[in-house]
């Protein structure tokens, strides 16, 4: 009897530390952005599923990492601000997301902003006008034959997409710092400066000096001030 | 007193003789001294050898142990260390290589604020959540050392709560949501680009 009563105790303690165990299997299966999802879920995010996959996109492009991807979330959520504003600002990371192009620059704007108690309409709208400033860049580069990818049979130039992204990061981060600092973009030769002074202190280190010389070989500085201008429009 | 005369007699000869033959003692202790110096064996180069190492063979054999054991401290640390000496990359190699390049040292952040209870460092590269900075000397100038990866860093030290983004150490300073931030650039050997 009393060995019954034993074994049964033994039973019920080997149950308890299965269910346990797959307790924490569970908890471990849950991705990434099962966290994100909450945060965004919890706080009402009308857009949650367009900004959640496009979060999956940019980390299946390695151009967001979980942590990041957590971290903005979980920073636009609390930050004090209207529901509206904390949307467009995960909306215009999504779009940089949606078309390949870097975002933790646009991260680090965002938790700058919060970091300094910035309102959230003002945060919002220097995280949209460098979103768009990117996409010009872009599109600037691509017109002056500069692509990501592999080689071009038109006779542009292809670099491998970090290369790339690191041009029209740096191009636009300049760019978006030259006019924030009050710069204006019909003063091309200044937005020229200032876009040649920042790849000089990155070329060789950060950047490609090939690349460096490439971009500001090919791009002109009325060119440089009309992407800056058609992201302020 | 037999023995007593005979003995003041042998006194007086020999110092008799010694006074006739005065002029030949002088320097006869310097004259045996050179004479012996040429009939002693010259050493040769092994005794040279042997002269500046131990004067022992005990000893010799103690100095060849310590001789081997450095020489083998010195081909190991050599083997080790040899790979990081070979080819000088230029910094574009050297990040092709390293794929965007990593950073082995460290970067100083440093400022002044003698009355200041506490200074903290927020950056880019601490998703701009403070870092803290010490005065251990107590002199006012208050220090921290970090270690970044190459790239372009912004930063502002946040002095008792008030932000503080103008450093003189900085390589640049760009307006952000109207203060300043300082900025730093980091090249590919951990120091300012």
């Amino acid at each position: 009897m009393k060995l019954g009563r034993t074994v049964i105790a033994m039973l019920a303690l080997s149950l308890t530390v299965v269910l346990v165990a797959a307790a924490g299997t569970q908890v471990s299966a849950q991705t990434p952005l099962d966290s994100v999802e909450d945060l965004l879920r919890a706080a009402s995010i009308p857009s949650t599923d367009r900004i959640l996959d496009a979060f999956q996109f940019g980390i299946s492009a390695n151009t967001l990492t979980p942590q990041d991807a957590f971290l903005v979330t979980d920073r636009i959520i609390q930050a004090t601000g209207v529901l509206a504003d904390k949307e467009a600002v995960l909306l215009a990371l999504a779009m940089t997301l949606e078309q390949a192009l870097p975002v933790d620059w646009l991260i680090d704007k965002v938790v700058e902003g919060i970091s300094r108690r910035v309102a959230l309409s003002a945060i919002r709208f220097e995280v949209q006008l460098r979103a768009q400033l990117q996409a010009g860049v872009r599109d600037l580069l691509f017109s002056k034959g500069i692509f990501a990818g592999n080689p071009s049979s038109t006779g542009g130039t292809a670099l491998p997409q970090q290369r790339f992204n690191l041009l029209v990061m740096h191009i636009s981060d300049a760019l978006g710092d030259y006019r924030e600092g009050g710069g204006s973009p019909l003063d091309y030769l200044s937005v020229y400066s200032a876009v040649e002074q920042r790849l000089a202190y990155l070329g060789g280190s950060v950047i490609l000096l090939q690349d460096v010389e490439l971009a500001l070989s090919r791009v002109e500085p009325a060119e440089l001030g009309q992407a800056l201008l058609g992201a302020l429009e | 007193m037999y023995n007593d005369d005979l003995e003041h007699q042998l006194k007086e000869t020999f110092e008799h003789e010694a006074a006739l033959h005065r002029d030949r003692l002088e320097g006869l202790e310097s004259r045996i001294s050179e004479e012996l110096e040429g009939r002693l064996p010259k050493p040769g180069f092994g005794d040279l050898i042997r002269d500046l190492v131990a004067p022992s063979k005990a000893g010799r054999m103690g100095q060849l142990v310590v001789l081997a054991a450095t020489a083998a401290v010195f081909l190991i640390v050599g083997g080790l260390f040899l790979p990081e000496l070979s080819p000088q990359l230029n910094p574009a190699e050297r990040l092709a290589e390293a794929g965007g390049g990593v950073a082995f040292g460290t970067t100083v952040f440093l400022v002044p604020a003698p009355n200041a209870s506490e200074v903290v460092l927020v950056g880019s590269f601490n998703n701009w959540e403070a870092t803290p900075l010490a005065d251990e000397d107590l002199d006012g100038i208050w220090r921290v050392e970090l270690t970044l990866d190459p790239g372009r860093y912004e930063y502002a030290f946040v002095v008792d709560g008030q932000w503080w983004g103008q450093d003189p150490a900085a390589d640049e300073t760009v307006r952000s949501y109207g203060g300043y931030s300082s900025v730093r650039y980091i090249g590919l050997a951990g120091g300012d680009a």
